[in-house]
């Protein structure tokens, strides 16, 4: 590997004033055309990401793309097979799985991204604010790190949405607050290695604030390995999601999920086996896609982290 | 060494007694009257008087703080008290009948995927770039991304439904574990196979496996006297990550094939509002991923002494 790639520390701007801003800027362009280039030579992963952004494109309009109603039912066709007119068939009741699929994706899309977003800002203030102060606020949060990482997930989220009554919404919230311990730890490492450098100590002797330093100058260096840590788990929050869906505690009726969709199916195994095929065929394809982007972008910002 | 031992598990106590908090007071939270639930509703009509008689002899007139304490301090003597819902059954006694299957099942899942991933993981390491690898890998990703439950289900209709092989759920006879430990390992091989493969690669660069091959020991001595131990090194630190999947895994698995455990106990009770099992459930289980966590640093500074804790 060559070390010219590696990601250069952030330079900082304000510090060697006079109009190197544009000279900063410029740097950062680089940088990320230079990871983009480092990203492409990573086929899945380009694949993927295609895949992804078509998927996008049919969770933001998918009434462009449902052949039929996604909710309406034909009690005589009940279970049908795939037909020209239902190319994966029909469910239970006789809704068309390809447009519950389509319409499933936006609530996949909605959990993984809302929830991902949650779990970033809570972990990354708390492993700032921890690794930044360091002393008895460091081990007040490690401690409270330690207690949400050893929470057995799947059982705490069933708990908290029996509680709180499962939606949509109960199900974001619940996924965000409760996955953002690995994020902390990672940017607790991070800030804990950045806080001695010297453009750090320079900010703190030009006297600037704490919550200044660190939103200025700390959290921007370590912010790679957290984008890697969020493309890579964004594909384990929508397996989370279709559990919960699954065991019942996730999104309810008749608000298509893949989870619920396959548990709609489950009871009809026998009769009709194909209900169940093709919503575990999406969600497979879809986490395996968000895998493969995270892998090509561990590669492409954080070589350290590479297999 | 002791120190740090003993500091841990300090530690330890203190997480877990944040976690009988927090279930605790989210539990309280939860919507509905406990005594509507143990009568079922509207079934059976009350007077006023026989209501707080209930509420008294189950410490519901309490308020919750005082609730919450009594229930630390009994959880101290290791009575986990009773279940309300379920008319008086002693929740110790649900446990330990629950616990058994999904030890078991948990047990073998995690001997099963150790046995295949450790072997594969190095094989393909050691074949790097070749047809192996390429197949280990792909496996391996595509492993990672399977949803469990829908892998069992699949199970299901093939090996039971359309070849009448396997029992499609309960757990009596060997032949009944077959596919949920399946459903249940293949995540983790997929993760450890991995694992294992990417800290083998980085072992077989090392100097010292240049300065083996130099001294002219055959490729065989090399690998096994000289690479195996160091590689295993990285399998140790995700002990408690796998303690955490593999008790997540078992609610999905378990409630799939009926399967007698814990797992499906805790989804039951959370659905018939059965908090006192449910609590009791959420403390072991975390108490358990816990402990797999400490062993795991544990056993790290033991077997490599260059980690000699901080």
């Amino acid at each position: 590997m060559d070390v010219t790639s590696q990601p250069q520390p952030q330079v900082d701007s304000e510090l060697n004033s006079n109009g190197t801003l544009a000279t900063a800027d410029r740097q950062q362009r680089s940088q990320l055309s230079r990871s983009w280039r480092r990203f492409r030579r990573y086929r899945p992963g380009v694949v993927a990401l295609v895949f992804i952004a078509a998927l996008g494109i049919v969770a933001l309009v998918p009434g462009l793309f449902e052949p039929h109603s996604y909710t309406a039912i034909a009690p005589g066709e009940r279970g049908g097979s795939p037909s020209w007119e239902h190319p994966l068939g029909q469910d239970d009741i006789g809704r068309d799985i390809l447009s519950r699929l389509i319409r499933g994706t936006r609530v996949a899309f909605i959990v993984a991204f809302a929830a991902t977003a949650i779990a970033l800002t809570i972990g990354v203030g708390v492993g700032a604010v921890a690794g930044y102060f360091g002393g008895w606020v460091d081990s007040v949060l490690s401690r409270l790190v330690d207690a949400v990482l050893a929470f057995p997930l799947l059982i705490l989220l069933i708990t908290l949405a029996a509680v709180f009554g499962p939606s949509l919404w109960t199900v974001v919230i619940v996924i965000g607050t409760t996955t953002w311990a690995s994020y902390a730890r990672v940017v607790r490492a991070d800030v804990l290695s950045v806080r001695e450098r010297e453009f750090v100590v320079a900010a703190r002797a030009a006297g600037a604030a704490s919550p200044r330093i660190i939103m200025r100058h700390v959290l921007p260096t370590v912010m790679g390995p957290v984008i890697v840590l969020a493309s890579l788990s964004v594909g384990g929050i929508i397996l989370l999601e279709a559990s919960l869906s699954f065991l019942g505690f996730g999104i309810q009726r008749p608000t298509p999920a893949w989870g619920s969709m396959l548990s709609d199916g489950r009871e009809y195994i026998r009769r009709f086996p194909h209900i169940i095929i093709f919503p575990g065929i999406m969600i497979f394809l879809t986490v395996l896609a968000f895998n493969l982007i995270g892998d090509g972008l561990r590669d492409a910002l954080d070589p350290r982290q590479r297999e | 060494m002791i120190g740090y031992v003993i500091r841990r598990l300090f530690q330890g106590i203190i997480v877990v007694f944040l976690i009988t908090f927090v279930t605790f007071t989210v539990l309280q939270a939860a919507p509905g009257d406990p005594i509507e639930l143990m009568l079922g509703e509207g079934a059976i009509m009350i007077t006023e008087q026989q209501r707080e008689a209930i509420l008294e002899r189950w410490g519901l007139d309490k308020p919750w703080y005082e609730q919450y304490y009594l229930w630390l301090l009994n959880f101290t003597t290791g009575d986990l008290g009773e279940s309300i819902v379920r008319a008086g059954t002693p929740v110790h006694e649900m446990l330990l009948d629950a616990a058994v299957p999904t030890l078991k099942l948990n047990a073998l899942a995690f001997l099963v995927s150790t046995l295949i991933a450790i072997p594969a993981g190095m094989l393909a390491a050691i074949k790097r770039y070749s047809a192996f690898d390429s197949a280990v890998m792909i496996i391996a990703s595509a492993g990672v991304a399977l949803p469990i439950f829908w892998v069992a289900l699949m199970l299901i209709i093939f090996l039971s439904l359309q070849l009448g092989w396997l029992p499609p759920f309960g757990s009596s006879g060997w032949k009944a574990y077959i596919m949920p430990v399946t459903a249940l390992a293949l995540n983790e091989v997929a993760l450890l196979t991995r694992l294992m493969r990417g800290s083998m690669l980085e072992v077989l660069e090392q100097d010292y496996v240049r300065t083996a091959r130099a001294k002219g020991l055959s490729e065989y001595a090399v690998i096994v006297g000289h690479t195996v131990r160091n590689a295993m090194l990285p399998i140790t630190t995700v002990l408690g990550v796998r303690a955490g999947l593999l008790v997540s895994g078992s609610v999905v698995v378990e409630s799939i094939f009926s399967w007698p455990g814990l797992g499906t106990l805790f989804i039951s009770s959370v659905e018939r509002f059965d908090f006192q099992v449910v609590q009791a459930i959420v403390v072991l289980l975390t108490i358990f991923v816990l402990l797999a966590n400490i062993l795991t640093d544990l056993l790290y500074a033991y077997i490599d002494p260059r980690i000699r804790v901080s």
